[in-house]
């Protein structure tokens, strides 16, 4: 299913993508302090931009080349870095929600996990959350898709409540994804799920 | 169905009279406020034409099912004809050109006034089907077809030819050359599909690899309306025409957007959307440009189905608390409740006879079966049974049949039934899941 892209987030990676790529055309090793003298580092930080010394050919990289900063450079890749795990961390506490059958209502016990997960939702606010509802295989197909509909709008309610702020999104699948497809409550009760996913998180 | 016969009743003219007589009936309407009446002209009423249909003469070669089987099963399905078993009654079956004198005096004899016999041969590269409907108390040919075209579509000729003896008889259309679209699951994804009406010539028409369902026909059998999840996480109705392959959106609410059914002119459909926060029943124009709303209650009102004269629409509602079948104007006026009996009752679909109402009914929490209302709300009755989920109903055009889903045989697959509760057929058997079968009209 292919995912909604953000400008913003499109435009952010055009940005990281070109600070790497001049990291990689001037060849040299990230160091957050200023340009050492060594030998070996001689076009590193600032000492390429004292002029072309002949004497300093024994180097291969390219000294005409002008880097960004690394500062700057590690910076926005670390940031996008730490972004992409604490929604991934995130992710990981967001349990499915569970429902009696026919019911769209939480139960205590649905309440309880989503109160953990909107703990986790906080850390990353601006992340924008897919919310999911499912049935089992017992109600008609139609039906269905709007009772799934009804469970993710509870979990929304719900996590509205608690102050998430995160951008929500609704959908339902009914009956027609389910986990697992034995005729058996111990396969039922597994269907009958609000199902939570952050945008830009692998393993859906 | 076993009648007693009585030989008055044998002569082909005495029942083209009943016939005629109960068209007649059929299409005279009470009208009591907005309720439709219709007097039920199920065939069952009356008694089947015995008819001898001889094994066609083949002068080519035909892989598949022999085309004489092809247009005894159309025969059978119509519920017209009794087709009589020559082989048990001791008549040769086989013909070169014509039946030989003393078959068909035998079959006569047994009862048999009305006999059919054919041929299909070579001509060139096609293939030629001539039929010949043989009157045994006339003694006399009183009809005769001649079909030419390619070989590959000589099922489709059995099946004309056993739509124009349903004509003959009756003055209406058969279905034998109906289709039924329907949902196949392959992989994770479910792609729509389109057979003849007795499971032959199954082919996909989505590659989607997303979620399809519901589809429903066109009236002029060129389009397919169904939801999609193709253009993202919320479910739209689009339009593949299948004859060009071009695709439109029709509705894209935020929200879902589901259970599409064109009217029966096809100047409008009907259908449910969440965009308001919970499901609501709107008509759109055949250009997706006007929108009306029908219903407004903040319980799901879902699922509408036209009546054949359009002016009612029934509808899933839980506005009573659990899901149960209601009725309304076509302009969402006169709202009021249909079924009564059980605590699930959903997906009505109205027989384009009029006479009922097929609905998915759950009885005790467990199984889903298919059952009938007829609109007045008087007669009910459970068309399907045993322990099987079954869903999904559809009628033929002639009202005389519901195609459902059901997965009494392990997975799930598209069944046929009467409306008696005989007949019952499986159409799919390809180890797939198939489901949300659509009955064309002819």
């Amino acid at each position: 299913m292919p995912m909604k892209s953000r400008a913003s987030r499109s435009v952010y990676l055009v940005v990281v993508a070109g600070l790497v790529g001049m990291l990689v055309l001037g060849g040299c090793a990230k160091k957050s302090g200023t340009g050492t003298t060594s030998g070996e580092e001689a076009t590193s930080g600032k000492a390429s931009s004292q002029g072309s010394d002949p004497s300093s050919q024994t180097t291969p990289k390219d000294k005409s080349v002008v880097e960004a900063p690394p500062t700057m450079v590690a910076k926005a890749d670390e940031a996008e870095i730490a972004a992409r795990k604490a929604r991934e961390a995130a992710q990981k506490q967001l349990a499915d929600i569970y429902f009696a059958f026919d019911k769209w209502a939480l139960t205590a016990e649905g309440k309880k996990n989503l109160t953990q997960s909107a703990e986790a939702l906080k850390q990353v606010p601006t992340a924008k959350l897919s919310i999911e509802g499912h049935c089992d295989e017992r109600g008609s197909r139609e039906y269905n898709l709007v009772l799934g509909e009804k469970r993710a709008k509870e979990t929304q309610r719900f996590l509205s409540g608690l102050g998430v702020t995160n951008p929500m999104s609704v959908t339902s699948y009914g009956k027609e994804r389910p986990v697992c497809t034995e005729h058996d409550e111990s396969c039922y009760w597994k269907n009958r799920r609000a199902h939570l996913v952050l945008e830009g998180v692998s393993g859906k | 169905m076993r009648v007693p016969r009585s030989s008055a009743l044998h002569r082909p003219v005495g029942v083209l009279l009943i016939g005629a007589l109960l068209a007649v009936l059929a299409v005279f309407v009470v009208s009591s406020g907005a309720i439709e009446v219709f007097i039920d002209a199920n065939r069952g009423a009356i008694q089947k034409i015995p008819i001898a249909v001889y094994t066609f003469k083949q002068g080519l070669a035909l892989s598949g099912q022999a085309p004489t089987e092809v247009l005894k099963a159309d025969l059978r399905r119509s519920l017209l004809f009794e087709v009589a078993d020559l082989e048990k009654l001791g008549i040769k079956g086989e013909v070169n050109s014509d039946p030989d004198p003393v078959a068909i005096q035998k079959a006569g004899d047994a009862g048999l006034a009305v006999q059919v016999w054919g041929s299909i041969l070579p001509r060139g590269r096609d293939a030629v089907m001539e039929g010949t409907l043989y009157d045994f108390t006339r003694a006399e040919i009183v009809g005769g077809k001649r079909f030419i075209g390619s070989p590959e579509v000589i099922r489709y000729m059995a099946h004309r030819f056993a739509d124009e003896l349903v004509f003959h008889y009756t003055g209406e259309e058969g279905i034998a050359r109906s289709r039924i679209a329907f949902v196949s699951q392959r992989g994770s994804a479910k792609e729509l599909f389109v057979m003849d009406y007795d499971g032959y010539n199954a082919r996909q028409v989505t590659f989607d690899e997303s979620l399809n369902l519901a589809p429903a026909w066109s009236p002029d059998k060129r389009r397919l309306v169904f939801v999609t999840y193709r253009e993202g996480d919320d479910p739209k109705i689009q339009e593949l025409d299948l004859t060009t392959g071009k695709r439109r959106t029709l509705v894209s609410f935020l929200g879902l957007n589901i259970t599409p059914e064109w009217a029966p002119n096809g100047e409008e459909m009907v259908f449910a959307t969440t965009k308001d926060g919970n499901a609501e029943i709107y008509k759109v124009d055949k250009d997706g440009k006007r929108f009306e709303r029908l219903t407004n209650h903040r319980a799901a009102d879902l699922a509408p189905t036209w009546s054949p004269t359009a002016r009612e629409i029934a509808f899933t509602s839980d506005r009573g608390g659990t899901p149960q079948i209601y009725l309304m104007s076509a302009d969402g006026t006169n709202v009021r409740r249909l079924t009564f009996e059980g605590s699930y009752n959903s997906a009505p679909v109205w027989s384009p006879k009029g006479n009922w109402i097929a609905y998915v009914c759950r009885a005790d929490r467990r199984f889903l079966k298919i059952c009938l209302i007829s609109p007045d709300g008087q007669a009910r009755q459970l068309l399907t049974s045993g322990s099987s989920n079954d869903e999904s109903p559809s009628w033929s055009p002639d009202g005389r049949h519901v195609a459902f889903s059901s997965t009494r045989n392990g997975k799930r697959d598209i069944y046929i039934i009467n409306v008696d509760g005989a007949g019952l057929e499986r159409l799919t058997a390809n180890g797939a899941f198939n489901d949300d079968p659509a009955w064309s009209l002819p």
